[in-house]
C-alpha cells in the first residue's frame, strides 16, 4: 500500500438478507482514497452508494445487514475485521460523517453545542470548559454566526444550512482524517448547497483531510471532487478521474445518467433517458446484464425537434435585437386577442398568527402576498423558488385547497374563488392537480384500478363500470404502464411509476388544466427525465396547459414557456424562460442561477487546478 | 404561559361541571334510593311514609335531581361534600379521608414498582432486541399481561398465603396491630401489602415494559441514533442518553394520565384481599345508593383526570424542547 493512501477497499461485499432471499447491495466494490482526495459516488437510489458509507462506518443494521467478503483498509487496518470496540475508536476521532438529513440528524432534546462536545469529550477527555471552548472555535469555522449564543440553541431554533453547518462541525471536531459526506446538500435549498460545498471544500483544503461525497446528482459531485465512481444497482460502472468521466464517459449507464440530466442550457424538448444508451436484461438477484446500445444520431436529432416549439405570452416581443440573444428560432407567442385559461390577480394566502388567551390573531405569516400572472391555453407557466417562497401554497390556492385571503382567480373567465358548488364541480373535473411525493399522495389500500375509476365516477366520466375500466386501462397505456397494472396496488409500483399513476389520476377527470407541484422532485435523475418526457408527450397530444411547480430551475427552464422566479411570497421576475436564463435582470434570480452547480468541462479543469494548486501548498 | 394555564382551567371547570352533571342525573336515575334499600326487603324494617317523606327532605331527596344538582355543586363551591347516607350519618370526608391511606399504599408503590421494573426491562429488551433472552423474557411478560388479575390474586391466596403460609389471607392489620411498634406496624403492613401489590403490579409490568420497547424502537430507527453512533459513542449511551431521552416524551404523557389510577382503587382486589380502600368504598356506595359518596369520588376522579392531563402537557414542554407550552392550545 502507498504510503499516502487512506483508505482503500477492495471487493466489498455488503448484502442485506430479506424476505425473498439476499440482496447484494453492494457488490465487488473496489476503491482507493489518497490522502486530501476527495472521490465522488455517484448513483441512484438502491445503488449501494449509501449502504458503502455505512460499510466503512460499519453503521449497517445489525439484524438485516453483513458485509459478506472484501475488506476495506484504513491506513493498513482491516475495518471489516476490527473489533466493534476499536471501531468505536474510530468513528468521530478518525472518521466523520455527515448526513443528508440536517433536521433529522440532531437529536432534538439536546443543544447543538452539547452534542458537539459530546464527540470532543468522547475522544479527547478534555473538560467540559474546553470542548465548549473549542466547540465555539468550531462553529466560526463553519460559519455559525454569534458562534457564543448559538452554541445553546436546540436545532429546531436553526435553519436548515445551520443545521448542516453544526454537523459538519461535529463530524471535524476531533480533527478526522477522512469525511463521509453522504447527500449533504440533497435537503437543502439550491443558493444554501452552494455554501455548503463551498464551505466544505475550503475546509477540506485548508485541513487536507480526505473526502468521501455521496450523491444522486452529478453536478454537486462535480464542484468537489477529484475522481468519481458510479454505481447502478450495487455495481461501480465507471470509476476515474472527474474530467474524464465528464468529457469522455466509458460506460453506457454514465452517458445516460449524463444525458439525462435537464441542463440550463439544453439543446432537447425531450430528454434522452438512460434506455437510449444502454439496455437492462435480468434483476439484481439474478445477475444484471448491461448492454450497451448503439446511439443512434437520428434519435438524438428527433429528441431536439420533436414537440412544439416555445409559446410565449401575447405582448412578448421576439423581433427585437434583444430578443435575437436569447429566443430559439421556432419561439412563438400566444394570438393576441386570445383570453388566458387562468389569470391570477393579486392573489394573496396569509395565514394568521395566534396567540394569547383568547388566541387572537396578532399577525399574519404572508405565505403568498400579491401575485399575479396569466397563463393561456397549451403553455406552461413555470414557478420556481426555494421552501417557504410561497409557490406551492400558490397553487394550493388556485385550486382552493388552501382559501386565498383576497385577490381572484379567474380560470375561463370565471372567478373560482367565488362560484358556487355546482360550479365548482365543473372546474374541478377541468383542473387537476400532481402532487410531489408519489408514496403518500396515492391511497395505499386501493387498486390502481378503482383509484382511478373513483376520479371518473366523481368527475361523472364514463358510462358504465365496464366502460371506466377500459378508459381506465387505456390511460395506464398512455402513461407507459401496462393494462394489466389495474389490478395492482400503489405499493407494488416503483416510485417513478407510482408517479405514472398520479399523472393517469390526474388525466382520468379527462382536464384541460394540471398543476405539476414538485412533481418530479422525488425521483431520480433518470426517471425524472421519463416522467417530463411523458408530461410534454401528454401536454402535445392532449393539448394540456400547466402550471409546473418546482425548486429546480433547470427542471422549470426545460418544462416551461414562461417563468415566474417567487421569493418571499411575491414574483419577482416574470418573463420568457429562456430569457430569464439567458438575461436575469432580478438580484435574486441571477443569485438562484449562479447557485446551479456548474458541470461545464472548462469549470470543471479550473477547479481541478485550483484543488492541485491547493494540495502543492499543504504538503 | 399563563393563557394557556388560564385556558386550561376553564376548559377544565366546563368538563368537571359536564362530568359532575351527567353522572348525578344517571345515579338518581337508577332505580331504589338509598332510604327503599336500607330496609333490605324486610318488612319488620320498613319504616312510615311520615318518616321516610322527613329523610328524603333531609337528604334532599324530595326535589327533582337537576335541582338537587345545583344544591350539591353550591355545598362543594363551599368545600361541603354533605353527609353519607347511612345510619351513622358520618361527614362524606371522613368516610372517604380514611380510604385513601390504604389505597394509596397499594397503589403508589405498585405504580413506582412498575416504573422502576419496566423502564430498565423496556431499555434492556431494545438493546437485546431479538436474541433469545429477549424473545424468552417478552413471552413471560405477555403471559403475564393477558393473565387476569382475580385469578392471580386467589392462586396466590391458596398457594403462598393458605399452603406455603408466607403471607396473611387478607386484611390490612393483623390482631393487636395497635400495640406494635411504629415499625413493628410498618412491616406488618408491608406484610400485608405484598400479594394485593403483586396482583396489581404484574400486569402493568408488560404494559409499561412494552411501551417503552416500542417507542424507543421507533426512535432508534431515527437520523439522529445514527449520528450519535457515528460519533463513536457506545451502545449504553446511545440507547441510555440519545434514545432514552426522546423516549421519555411520549413516556411523560403516561406518567401523568395514570394519576387518577393512584386513588381509582381496584374494586375486585381489594375486595379480594378485603382491603378497606376506595374501589371498595364506590362499589358499596353505588349498590346502596348513597348519593353523597358516589358523587365526591366521581369528583375526585375527575379532577385528578383533568389534572393529570394538565400535567402531562406541562412535563411534555419539560422534555421536548420543540414543544412551547403557548401552542399547544392549537
Amino acid at each position: 500500500m502507498d504510503s499516502d493512501t487512506l483508505l482503500k477497499i477492495d471487493g466489498l461485499k455488503t448484502w442485506f438478507h430479506g424476505e425473498s432471499g439476499e440482496i447484494k447491495a453492494v457488490d465487488d466494490l473496489s476503491l482507493t482514497l489518497k490522502k486530501g482526495q476527495t472521490i465522488g459516488i455517484v448513483g441512484e437510489s438502491g445503488s449501494g452508494k449509501s449502504v458503502t458509507s455505512l460499510s466503512i462506518m460499519r453503521l449497517l443494521p445489525p439484524a438485516s445487514a453483513r458485509i459478506a467478503g472484501g475488506t476495506i483498509s484504513y491506513l493498513g487496518r482491516d475495518l471489516v475485521k476490527l473489533p466493534e470496540r476499536e471501531m468505536r475508536g474510530l468513528r468521530g476521532r478518525e472518521i466523520g460523517m455527515i448526513f443528508q438529513e440536517p433536521g433529522t440528524s440532531l437529536n432534538p432534546v439536546f443543544t447543538v453545542g452539547e452534542q458537539v462536545c459530546e464527540v470532543i469529550r468522547l475522544h479527547e477527555h478534555v473538560s467540559a470548559k474546553v470542548a465548549r471552548e473549542r466547540t465555539i472555535k468550531l462553529f466560526t469555522e463553519v460559519g455559525i454566526p454569534d458562534p457564543a449564543s448559538r452554541i445553546d440553541a436546540y436545532p429546531h431554533e436553526m435553519s436548515g444550512g445551520q443545521k448542516q453547518r453544526v454537523m459538519i462541525a461535529m463530524a471535524l471536531a476531533c480533527d478526522p482524517q477522512l469525511l463521509i459526506a453522504d447527500e449533504p446538500t440533497t435537503a437543502l435549498d439550491v443558493t444554501i448547497q452552494k455554501q455548503i460545498l463551498e464551505l466544505l471544500a475550503s475546509l477540506q483544503s485548508r485541513r487536507g483531510m480526505s473526502m468521501l461525497f455521496i450523491s444522486h446528482d452529478l453536478g454537486v459531485i462535480s464542484e468537489v471532487a477529484d475522481e468519481v465512481a458510479v454505481m447502478f444497482r450495487g455495481k461501480l460502472v465507471e470509476y476515474g478521474p472527474i474530467e474524464s468521466l465528464f468529457v469522455s464517459p466509458q460506460h453506457p449507464y454514465t452517458k445516460g445518467l449524463l444525458a439525462c440530466r435537464p441542463r440550463l442550457d439544453t439543446p432537447y424538448r425531450h430528454l434522452p433517458t438512460v434506455a437510449d444508451f444502454m439496455e437492462i436484461r435480468g434483476t439484481v438477484e439474478t445477475g444484471l446484464q448491461l448492454t450497451e446500445k448503439r446511439v443512434d444520431p437520428v434519435r438524438f436529432q428527433e429528441l431536439t425537434a420533436v414537440g412544439r416549439g416555445r409559446l410565449y405570452h401575447p405582448e412578448t416581443p421576439l423581433v427585437t435585437e434583444d430578443a435575437g440573444k436569447w429566443a430559439p428560432a421556432d419561439a412563438a407567442t400566444v394570438p393576441t386577442g386570445q383570453h388566458p385559461l387562468l389569470s391570477v390577480h393579486d392573489l394573496q394566502v396569509h395565514f394568521p398568527i395566534k396567540r394569547g388567551l383568547f388566541r387572537r390573531t396578532v399577525g399574519q405569516i404572508r405565505a403568498v402576498d400579491g401575485v399575479s400572472f396569466d397563463v393561456y391555453r397549451g403553455q406552461t407557466l413555470g414557478l420556481v423558488g426555494e421552501s417557504g417562497c410561497g409557490k406551492t401554497t400558490t397553487g394550493r390556492a388556485i385550486v382552493q385547497l388552501v382559501r386565498p385571503t383576497g385577490g381572484s382567480i379567474q380560470f375561463s373567465g370565471n372567478d373560482v374563488t367565488r362560484v358556487g358548488s355546482t360550479e365548482m364541480a365543473v372546474f374541478r373535473k377541468r383542473v387537476q392537480y400532481i402532487f410531489q411525493d408519489p408514496y403518500s399522495s396515492l391511497n395505499p389500500r386501493l387498486k390502481v384500478g378503482s383509484i382511478l375509476t373513483d376520479v371518473m365516477m366523481a368527475n361523472q366520466r364514463g358510462t358504465s363500470k365496464n366502460d371506466r375500466r377500459d378508459r381506465a386501462a387505456a390511460l395506464l397505456t398512455e402513461v407507459g404502464l401496462e393494462a394489466d397494472h389495474l389490478d395492482r396496488y400503489p405499493h407494488e409500483f416503483s416510485g417513478g411509476q407510482r408517479q405514472r399513476v398520479s399523472i393517469a389520476r390526474a388525466l382520468a377527470a379527462e382536464p384541460e388544466f394540471i398543476i405539476c407541484d414538485e412533481s418530479v422532485s422525488a425521483l431520480d435523475v433518470s426517471v425524472q427525465a421519463q416522467v417530463l418526457n411523458l408530461l410534454k408527450h401528454l401536454q402535445n397530444t392532449r393539448g394540456l396547459t400547466y402550471v409546473f411547480i418546482s425548486h429546480d430551475l433547470s427542471v422549470v427552464k426545460f418544462m416551461s414557456d414562461m417563468m415566474a422566479v417567487m421569493h418571499a411570497g411575491k414574483i419577482v421576475e416574470f418573463g420568457p424562460s429562456d430569457r430569464i436564463y439567458a438575461a436575469p435582470r432580478h438580484e435574486y434570480t441571477r443569485k438562484l442561477i449562479a447557485s446551479i452547480p456548474d458541470a461545464s468541462i472548462e469549470t470543471l479543469v479550473s477547479r481541478i487546478r485550483e484543488r492541485a494548486q491547493c494540495r502543492k501548498s499543504h504538503y | 404561559m399563563w393563557a394557556f394555564v388560564i385556558r386550561r382551567l376553564a376548559v377544565g371547570l366546563l368538563t368537571l361541571f359536564l362530568i359532575t352533571f351527567l353522572v348525578y342525573g344517571l345515579i338518581r336515575a337508577m332505580p331504589g334510593d338509598p332510604i327503599a334499600l336500607n330496609d333490605e326487603g324486610d318488612p319488620k324494617r320498613q319504616i312510615l311514609l311520615e318518616d321516610r317523606k322527613a329523610l328524603e327532605r333531609m337528604y334532599g331527596l324530595d326535589k327533582p335531581w337537576y335541582i338537587a344538582y345545583w344544591t350539591w355543586a353550591g355545598n362543594v363551591l363551599q368545600g361541603e361534600l354533605g353527609d353519607s347516607i347511612t345510619a351513622d350519618k358520618r361527614p362524606v370526608k371522613t368516610v372517604i379521608g380514611e380510604r385513601i391511606g390504604p389505597t394509596l399504599v397499594l397503589s403508589a408503590s405498585s405504580l413506582i414498582l412498575a416504573y422502576l421494573i419496566s423502564v430498565p426491562l423496556g431499555l434492556l429488551s431494545v438493546a437485546r432486541s431479538g436474541k433469545w433472552d429477549e424473545r424468552v423474557g417478552s413471552l413471560f411478560l405477555y403471559v403475564l399481561y393477558s393473565f387476569p388479575s382475580f385469578v392471580a390474586a386467589l392462586m396466590l391466596q391458596i398457594f403462598v398465603a393458605v399452603k406455603l403460609g408466607w403471607f396473611p389471607l387478607q386484611y390490612m392489620r393483623s390482631d393487636g396491630y395497635e400495640k406494635l411498634s411504629a415499625w413493628g406496624q410498618i412491616v406488618d403492613l408491608a406484610w400485608h401489602a405484598t400479594l394485593p401489590v403483586i396482583v396489581f403490579t404484574y400486569g402493568s409490568l408488560a404494559y409499561y415494559s412494552r411501551f417503552i420497547r416500542s417507542n424507543m424502537e421507533e426512535v432508534v430507527r431515527q437520523d439522529y441514533i445514527r449520528t450519535a453512533r457515528a460519533k463513536g459513542l457506545g451502545e449504553f449511551a446511545v440507547i441510555v442518553k440519545h434514545a432514552f431521552r426522546n423516549t421519555l416524551i411520549p413516556f411523560v404523557t403516561k406518567i401523568g394520565l395514570s394519576l387518577p389510577e393512584l386513588l381509582g382503587g381496584s374494586v375486585i382486589i381489594e375486595r379480594i384481599f378485603s382491603w378497606p380502600g376506595l374501589g371498595q368504598l364506590y362499589l358499596s356506595a353505588i349498590s346502596g345508593r348513597n348519593y353523597p359518596v358516589i358523587m365526591a369520588q366521581t369528583l375526585i376522579f375527575a379532577v385528578l383526570t383533568l389534572a393529570g392531563q394538565f400535567l402531562a402537557d406541562v412535563l411534555y414542554a419539560l422534555v421536548d424542547p420543540r414543544v412551547r407550552i403557548e401552542d399547544s392550545g392549537e
